[in-house]
């Protein structure tokens, strides 16, 4: 079954591509919940994580976040323009 | 795939590829640096030089937080690691950056506690469920990561944890390419900005390079046509003479940055008076380490490291690609003693440094230079 997601067809997912010397790659996540001061976020392929929001929030379920090291640094304005680390 | 096929479109790619030519004067060699680590794994993943005229050179740049760490933090990081009562966590492949007499890998194989995680959020966790021993988080990046440090570091406070603390290699991306504009082995026309660091410290904090040294700054995406579109559009500027900076990578990147992130890190972090650069030497102002506030959680002043300066081993030419004044190929260990399984130096270990880079993707249509033939 297909998954609805604004990043079908990202670049850069949590398990591929990331350049895991320094997690400085930027993996856009969309926002599944929101918990506290994280938030449950999903990448292109479906994989789930933990992403601590404090820094952009708020924010709501379905917005694109750029993450590094597992902290949203920004809001995607234009989610489906964001393909790549 | 719909928008993936916007931002890498062959027939678009060719069109702006034909622009950046109307606008190249033949005449001209342009020496264009990307100052990201991000962006020269894209240059050659996808084969951008192969776009380019000839006389549009591309030169790496420092901004890969691997590459640009010196042999003697390396040993630093080791030397806590080894101690019994610490575990260790760090980045994946941070454990294969050799230091002066092994990596961190070699070490965990002597039985040392070292784990990998994918975000210091995740050594703040192991320190909770390890209220018996003490947890060091090796921390290296940019102005990307650093964000995330700063974040972890006030949880952590926040909760009290005394057994957790940071061995902080943060560092900066404005002095080192200050350092590389006030060098002379390096003639440059023009940067191509650093897209993700930009979300962080917004674009003001590169007008020094239009203002004091006259080189057009464009912040960059990182996709095929990201990149093409920066180069074109300073290739415009270079044109009609104009000298600013642009950001190309406006989706995502806001003017002034991420407010929150600066102001965690400002309560956080304080500069250092200086720090040293792989290849670069000691750079002034160009890291961060944990401001008096944060000293409680500062590894170095918990433990004792040998802080002792590592020359890089002789055969190694990292210093010189890192300033751009050698390319990969023509280091003399390149793809030889130095391969990414087996790497001699940082540039081969991480998939942002150049030497992995070029390795992977680049091989096939590299051109021999001579010694004492390049321009």
């Amino acid at each position: 079954m297909e998954r609805e997601t604004k990043l079908t067809d990202s670049y850069c997912t949590l398990d591929h591509d990331g350049c895991i010397v320094c997690s400085d790659a930027g993996i856009p996540l969309q926002v599944v919940s929101i918990k506290g001061d994280d938030a449950l976020c999903e990448d292109a392929a479906g994989n789930r994580t933990e992403i601590a929001v404090d820094l952009v929030a708020p924010v709501r379920a379905g917005e694109v976040l750029l993450t590094h090291g597992g902290v949203a640094i920004a809001k995607v304005r234009k989610a489906d323009e964001l393909k790549c680390c | 795939m719909k928008y993936v096929d916007e931002f890498r479109n062959a027939e678009i790619a060719r069109a702006i590829a034909a622009e950046i030519a109307a606008k190249t004067d033949p005449q001209r060699h342009y020496k264009l640096m990307e100052v990201c680590g991000g962006h020269t794994h894209t240059i050659y993943r996808h084969g951008i030089k192969d776009l380019l005229p000839d006389q549009i050179e591309l030169v790496h740049g420092p901004g890969c937080p691997v590459c640009v760490l010196p042999m003697g933090r390396v040993d630093d990081g080791i030397a806590v690691a080894e101690r019994p009562e610490v575990i260790f966590a760090c980045f994946g492949d941070m454990m294969r950056v050799p230091g002066s007499k092994g990596n961190l890998l070699e070490v965990k194989a002597e039985g040392a506690d070292i784990r990998m995680v994918y975000s210091p959020l995740d050594a703040l966790r192991i320190a909770r469920e390890n209220p018996d021993r003490e947890v060091v988080f090796y921390a290296i990046g940019f102005e990307t990561t650093a964000p995330s440090t700063a974040l972890t570091l006030q949880r952590a406070k926040k909760e009290g944890l005394g057994n957790f603390s940071v061995f902080c290699n943060h560092v900066t991306i404005v002095p080192p390419v200050r350092a590389l504009l006030d060098s002379p082995d390096l003639r440059l026309d023009a940067f191509i900005g650093p897209g993700h660091v930009s979300t962080v410290i917004g674009c003001r904090p590169y007008e020094f390079m239009p203002e004091d040294y006259g080189k057009p700054c464009v912040v960059a995406g990182f996709e095929p046509l990201d990149l093409l579109q920066s180069i074109l559009m300073l290739m415009r500027q270079l044109d009609e003479g104009r000298c600013e900076v642009e950001n190309q990578y406006s989706r995502i990147v806001p003017w002034e940055g991420n407010l929150a992130a600066l102001k965690s890190m400002a309560e956080v972090f304080e500069l250092r008076p200086y720090f040293e650069w792989r290849g670069m030497g000691f750079i002034a102002q160009s890291a961060l380490k944990l401001s008096d506030a944060y000293a409680d959680f500062d590894a170095e002043l918990r433990y004792s490291v040998p802080g002792v300066r590592v020359a890089d081993p002789k055969a190694c030419q990292c210093g010189e690609v890192l300033k751009g004044v050698l390319k990969p190929w023509e280091c003399k260990v390149f793809g030889t003693a130095c391969t990414p399984e087996h790497p001699l130096g940082t540039l081969m270990v991480s998939s942002e440094g150049a030497c992995a880079a070029y390795y992977n993707f680049g091989r096939k249509s590299f051109e021999k230079v001579e010694v004492g033939t390049r321009p």
